[in-house]
């Protein structure tokens, strides 16, 4: 009798250890306690301020985020500078809506320096590769950014691409070279920082003498490239395969390397929905939200979710170079050499 | 029609009466001012404050000119600014040449189909820039462009006749818009004016374009320069075009230069941003008080006690060229650009017309994101509401300034102007900073009634401006013959002004209206979830490289926009502009 309420006593434990284990499983709900999910389900909404393309591709988690944990996403898109300006201003009025934020490294690490993002380790940080990482934990990786050369395949006959980024001097590319803006925040910046710590400022000078036709929106600047208004696209985005699914481009890892950068989200100081606000910071780099990413050609930091499309793999590539945060700090010497070779008045 | 109340039992009593209108009068005068100064100055004054400070409001800082010497010590500032003025220059000349033709086509003669040509020589002003912009890049690049490749193969150039990517590219397409505002904004004083005053100058044997110059150019004086203020203001101010067609040819405006600050450095320089900004706003000024002493002393009343039928010039077979030429501008600054938008809503990728890639998704995308409708649903609410109360007030300036000699008066004229001093995306800053930090338990931002005042603020140079050109028409003997009668100043206002007002109101309105519906630079700052507005949707979509639902909500929002305009003309012509025995 006492064997078996013994027995009875261990499938107890047994059941429950694998119920506990299973539904942790199913519904990630164990990296955080009962005070967390209570609060959060008590806040009931969060306030997230990213890039609206962020928003869209996010679009299709927030609502299996609401019914796990019953928080509503307000998410505010715009661009990093005007959430910069909306982040700075609640800060010195101590009016705090935003709970989070997401943006690039130059607005992020902005940010970090004034103070206003806190630091929190979500418990699937543990997933995303230790490089990514900000080792003060104010700064959590989401997605990576992987810039390369994006040529319309229409225009340009295979064989004859650009296979570097200094087959781009050769002169039958003058005045055919579509580029995003390098000034402030954004591709086109962090592909001439990398360029210019690797390259060189001379190469960067050769390049200026191609005569780029810049212009200021990167995700239409691929359009026009598929629409064959130029040949040849820089800094391309890898994801733009994904977008571009259907039109005659192709994607180019030139031979020097590709320029990279992690886009970071991170929680707001005071911010009114703490207990929410972590719970996505950890969904957000989940494997629901990290592949929802890669299906709109965001390659997720997490190195073990797939990804629909290969050139969306940093594992593999030959790296030309990632932004620090001292490249950034030096940003008003970086933007008067780029206004200096490529827009000068 | 206006009763005349009993005569008075006695004078202490009349003396009562003129004692309450005169206080009345006076408190609504001061209140005005208050109101007026609290929506302009407010915000600039938390801008030009940032502007001396090494750091923005809220933040610790000191007080430096640093940035002044920065943006005013280079040589490239004058240059740039250089280029502001000449291309806002030419494009206001050709607008108004444009503008002004087309509203005296449909308000003076007899050119077939008025009431279609007002609705459709309007489109242009309320497709988004950005939209037209691309669209444009498409048509006219000099590389792909259709237009260009068209006419390579009729007439078997070598090279592509345009290039969109030039001075003459963002003068064209700030033109179409352009245009379309001057119509819209003198239209109502074409339709307010008297032709008696030209029937008599032609019974005195003056020829018809003798007539125009002599007659109904003078008296369309005060409308014409009050647009030609707003359109060259909006020239400088203007970034869109600049931003699309200037970059990849190397063109800088002075506001492609203040985007520079806030854009392209990090932190923003906001401070080199307001700095440059207070050029335009110094260039504004001069303008406005040069308008007002070209006005000064002059009289332009076309509107008297007595009554008048509207006449039309006889135009013969001309109509017909006349009623071409409005189509031609149509096809050319409508026609074009919307059937891209509406090709690429049909499209994967905007402008890649390829069989393969019909679809219905973005059609799908946009009905099935409930913050389409949401912001459908507020910037119906503000666009009407906002215009409304605007307009309203609009008209109580309008009158305090031309019609009053209040203290005030030219303070109140100036603070209307403010807004427009100050390239949009700055002020929205201001805005920001100002209703954030608005001291006091009144809590603004993360509103929907932030949004409001931000409209009614960005608002009132167009409305004060409509107003204008229509009330100084208005003879003051019927204000005279009013308080004779025994009204007081608020009857006289609401039964006598507002009444007259009429045309010049509802072009404001709807002027206002189109201006609210679209109004992207405030709202993108002033924002909170669960207030958007479709401009700050149309943003997130164009944001997210999803340009093709763009010109889904585009073409939703031009649907909504063509309703009210047929609403507009079809209220105008049930009752009649102006209608007094």
């Amino acid at each position: 009798m006492k064997s078996l309420r013994w027995k009875k006593g261990w499938y107890a434990f047994f059941t429950g250890f694998f119920i506990a284990a299973f539904s942790s499983q199913l519904f990630g709900q164990t990296e955080f306690d009962e005070a967390t999910l209570k609060g959060a389900k008590r806040e009931g909404k969060i306030n997230y301020y990213g890039a609206p393309d962020l928003g869209i591709a996010l679009a299709p988690v927030f609502n299996l985020f609401n019914q796990r944990y019953g928080v509503e996403m307000n998410f505010t898109g715009g661009r990093g500078r005007e959430n910069y300006d909306r982040i700075l201003a609640e800060q010195r009025a101590g009016r705090y809506v935003a709970d989070i934020m997401s943006t690039g490294p130059t607005t992020m690490s902005d940010l970090k320096w004034r103070g206003v993002l806190v630091s929190h380790r979500p418990p699937n940080l543990k997933h995303t590769p230790e490089e990514f990482r900000d080792p003060d934990n104010i700064l959590i990786p989401v997605y990576l950014n992987i810039y390369g050369l994006l040529v319309n395949t229409s225009l340009v006959k295979r064989g004859e691409e650009p296979k570097s980024w200094k087959d781009l001097l050769d002169p039958k590319w003058k005045g055919r070279i579509l580029a995003d803006d390098p000034r402030g925040a954004g591709g086109g910046n962090t592909w001439f920082i990398v360029t210019y710590k690797t390259l060189g400022g001379p190469f960067l000078a050769e390049l200026a003498k191609q005569n780029l036709q810049f212009r200021p929106q990167y995700l239409e600047n691929e359009k026009s490239l598929a629409r064959g208004e130029f040949p040849v696209y820089l800094p391309a985005l890898a994801g733009a395969i994904a977008r571009l699914k259907g039109a005659p481009v192709k994607w180019i890892t030139p031979s020097e390397g590709v320029a990279y950068i992690a886009i970071s989200q991170g929680l707001v100081k005071n911010t009114p929905h703490p207990n929410a606000a972590k719970i996505w910071a950890n969904f957000q780099i989940g494997d629901e939200a990290q592949k929802a990413l890669g299906e709109r050609g965001n390659t997720p930091v997490r190195a073990d979710v797939p990804v629909p499309h290969p050139e969306l793999l940093l594992k593999g590539k030959k790296l030309l170079g990632t932004t620090t945060e001292d490249d950034l700090k030096q940003g008003a010497k970086i933007r008067k050499f780029t206004e200096q070779i490529f827009f000068a008045k | 029609m206006i009763k005349p109340l009993p005569p008075p039992a006695d004078q202490s009593w009349k003396i009562l009466r003129l004692l309450q209108t005169i206080n009345l009068s006076h408190s609504l005068m001061t209140f005005t001012l208050l109101i007026v100064g609290f929506l302009t100055l407010y915000p600039v004054m938390m801008l030009l404050f940032g502007s001396v400070r090494s750091a923005p409001p809220g933040d610790a800082g000191n007080f430096t000119l640093e940035a002044y010497t920065e943006a005013y010590s280079d040589y490239s500032t004058y240059t740039i600014l250089l280029n502001s003025l000449v291309i806002s220059c030419v494009k206001t000349i050709l607008a108004l040449l444009l503008g002004g033709f087309f509203a005296w086509v449909v308000t003076r003669t007899d050119t077939p189909y008025p009431r279609l040509l007002e609705v459709l020589i309007t489109l242009p002003f309320f497709i988004p820039p950005i939209l037209t912009a691309v669209a444009w890049a498409m048509l006219a690049n000099p590389t792909t462009g259709i237009i260009n490749k068209f006419l390579m193969s009729l007439f078997g150039l070598e090279s592509p006749p345009f290039n969109i990517y030039s001075y003459g590219g963002i003068v064209w397409h700030m033109t179409h818009y352009s245009t379309a505002f001057v119509f819209l904004l003198i239209i109502g004083a074409f339709r307010a004016m008297d032709p008696s005053l030209e029937e008599a100058s032609h019974a005195s044997g003056a020829s018809g374009l003798k007539t125009f110059f002599r007659i109904t150019l003078p008296l369309m004086l005060p409308a014409f320069m009050g647009a030609a203020i707003l359109t060259f203001i909006r020239g400088v101010e203007a970034f869109e075009s600049a931003l699309f067609f200037g970059l990849p040819a190397k063109i800088f405006v002075f506001t492609t230069e203040i985007y520079s600050s806030l854009v392209h450095r990090t932190p923003p320089d906001y401070a080199r941003a307001m700095a440059l900004a207070v050029t335009l706003m110094a260039i504004t000024f001069i303008l406005v008080l040069t308008q007002r002493r070209m006005m000064g002393g002059k009289e332009y009343f076309t509107i008297t006690g007595k009554g008048y039928r509207p006449q039309v010039v006889k135009l013969g077979l001309w109509k017909w060229t006349t009623f071409g030429f409005c189509l031609a501008y149509f096809t050319v600054a409508v026609v074009l650009p919307i059937s891209q938008l509406i090709l690429s809503s049909f499209f994967m990728i905007f402008g890649l017309y390829d069989l393969k890639m019909i679809t219905l998704a973005n059609y799908q995308q946009a009905f099935s994101d409930p913050t389409f409708w949401r912001a459908l649903r507020n910037s119906l609410l503000l666009a009407i509401g906002g215009a409304g109360l605007c307009m309203f007030l609009s008209a109580i300036i309008a009158y305090i300034t031309f019609k009053t000699k209040f203290w005030g008066r030219a303070v109140l004229d100036h603070c209307s102007w403010v807004p427009w001093t100050v390239p949009g995306m700055v002020l929205a800053l201001g805005m920001l900073w100002a209703y954030i930090l608005l001291p006091g338990p009144v809590v603004l931002y993360g509103t929907f009634w932030i949004l409001l005042i931000a409209y009614l603020t960005l608002g009132l140079p167009i409305g004060v401006r409509s107003m204008a050109g229509t009330i100084v028409q208005i003879s003051p003997d019927l204000e005279e013959c009013s308080l004779v009668h025994g009204a007081t100043w608020w009857q006289t206002f609401v039964r006598i002004y507002l009444a007259l007002l009429r045309p010049g109101f509802t072009a404001g309105l709807m002027l206002l209206f189109f201006l609210f519906m679209r109004e992207l630079s405030a709202s993108v700052l002033l924002y909170s979830p669960g207030n958007e507005v479709l401009s700050v949707t149309i943003l997130k979509y164009w944001e997210a490289g999803r340009s093709e639902v763009v010109s889904v909500i585009a073409l939703v929002m031009l649907a909504v926009v063509l309703l009210f305009r047929v609403g507009e003309t079809w209220l105008l012509r049930t009752k009649p502009s102006v209608a007094m025995t």
